[in-house]
């Protein structure tokens, strides 16, 4: 289950590194010197990921103040792990999200063909278990 | 709380029925994916999804890479 | 000095190729087996100067990255020197107009520089971890430990909207100072287990929502399997409300973020 996963999911070392692990540090980070030539650069700013930004607004307050209203807290510290898997699915919005990023990657179009046979449910447990990974690249161990 | 926090603002439905609701939030869940103005943001989304399980690794690997493909045939674009 | 960069850059202009460069490493590395980043001279080679050496692919004078795979393949260079060799990486996308400059402008000159980088850096690695919360985690969190605020926003639901806008947004504020203190504290506990074990360290603050942090880590080699399991324990401690990502060893991109001769401020 998706707790299990999580439990045993660095007992063998960290994961093999994406493009998507140094994007940031690429463009960001790593040694500059000053008389590189310019036009190399141009436009690539575009990548680099900003700091979140919270707003200070009365709609944001006021969603909050919803979401803590809908929010199933019952007896959350104490449950064992039966009872927090089905206070897990049973929360509606738990399930909206997976639902909504399934029926996202449909819309984006057929590029997950025959990735899941049960593409068509909505109805089904709240986090998709990770796929075995497939290596981009050799890493060294 | 970025998907739900969306969420939040959609209309109740009258009658709480599977195929509506999951269309419109479809339509939500896109509209956040690919918001114009913020590919960072949306970059920002898929990893998060893809690390809390939501989307799997093959499913991410195609999503951000055609959204980096995006990003820069945009960026070729305005530079033309 | 300006006109010695103008000259360079004039020269580049009429060259048909200048030079990109991957990274720095001492005196001897040997090129990587791997595709650079340039269709036309995809062949990555070595320039010498003094104790240090340069990295580099010719690219035409008028390059600029162009897509994905020319940010791909400057990790990959990175990636497979580094399995050979401590190397000190380039940001992407750092042209040179020559040899001559590569050679004269970045090993000679900022021998000491480079030197010290890579001394630093010798037995080292790079390792990331990110931290996310899963779909109502922090929430969730945030009430455990002040559920004085679910009380209040139950209380709420039994009054009209219209009638309790004012507790509502109050409300709202309290969250909202909750929800940072939560990111605050979960950030800490984070952090500390990790950046005991490490040389440096670097922290990100998150870049979304659901995103609570990006720690960046230098590690001793020998330290490595300390650090796995940290983040092992990490893992299974927040089991009920954070996952972790983490990878590596990453080419050293945060703990060689400096500027060689820039423009004073």
């Amino acid at each position: 289950m998706a707790l299990a996963a999580s439990q045993n999911r660095y007992a063998g070392g960290p994961s093999p590194s994406g493009l998507a692990d140094v994007l940031d540090l690429i463009l960001d980070k790593g040694l500059v010197i000053d008389i590189y030539l310019r036009v190399s650069l141009v436009g690539i700013e575009l990548l680099t990921v900003d700091a979140r930004i919270v707003v200070a607004s009365v709609d944001t307050y006021l969603r909050f103040a919803e979401a803590v209203g809908r929010l199933n807290i019952a007896d959350d510290d104490k449950q064992g792990l039966p009872e927090l898997m089905e206070s897990m699915t049973s929360g509606a919005s738990k399930s909206k999200t997976s639902g909504a990023l399934d029926a996202a990657k449909e819309k984006i179009g057929g590029i997950f063909d025959g990735d899941d046979d049960d593409e068509d449910e909505k109805e089904k447990e709240p986090a998709r278990k990770a796929r075995p990974r497939r290596r981009r690249r050799e890493e060294e161990s | 709380m970025g998907l739900i926090t969306g969420l939040l603002t959609l209309p109740l439905a009258p009658v709480r029925g599977a195929a509506w609701i999951a269309e419109l939030l479809a339509e939500e869940a896109e509209r956040q994916l690919a918001e114009a103005n913020s590919p960072q943001r949306a970059l920002a989304e898929l990893e998060a999804a893809r690390a809390t399980g939501e989307l799997s690794e093959e499913a991410f690997e195609e999503l951000h890479e055609q959204l980096l493909d995006e990003i820069f045939a945009a960026r070729g674009a305005t530079q033309a | 000095m300006s006109s010695e960069t103008d000259t360079a850059t004039a020269v580049a202009e009429r060259a048909a190729t200048a030079v990109y460069v991957y990274g720095v490493t001492r005196r001897g590395a040997a090129p990587p087996a791997v595709t650079g980043l340039s269709e036309q001279h995809a062949q990555v080679r070595a320039i010498e100067g003094g104790e240090l050496t340069a990295l580099v692919s010719d690219v035409p004078a008028q390059w600029h990255a162009a897509s994905r795979q020319d940010v791909a393949a400057h990790d990959r260079v990175l990636s497979e020197l580094m399995r050979v060799k401590t190397v000190v990486p380039m940001r992407f996308g750092i042209v040179l107009a020559s040899d001559a400059a590569v050679r004269e402008r970045l090993l000679q000159r900022h021998a000491a520089e480079l030197s010290e980088l890579v001394a630093r850096l010798e037995g080292c690695e790079q390792m990331s971890v990110k931290a996310y919360y899963e779909d109502e985690g922090l929430l969730r969190a945030v009430l455990a430990r002040r559920p004085e605020l679910k009380r209040r926003a139950d209380a709420l639901e039994r009054l009209p909207v219209a009638q309790s806008q004012g507790e509502r947004i109050a409300l709202g504020q309290d969250v909202a100072a909750a929800v940072e203190e939560q990111r605050a504290l979960d950030e800490r506990a984070l952090v500390e287990p990790l950046a005991a074990l490490a040389e440096e360290t670097q922290v990100d603050p998150g870049a979304s929502d659901r995103h609570l942090a990006t720690v960046q880590l230098l590690v001793k080699r020998d330290r490595r399997t300390a650090l796995d399991a940290a983040v092992q324990r990490l893992a299974q401690e927040h089991a009920q409300g954070i996952v972790l990502r983490y990878v590596g060893p990453l080419p050293p991109y945060s703990f060689c973020a400096f500027a060689l001769e820039a423009e004073p401020a």
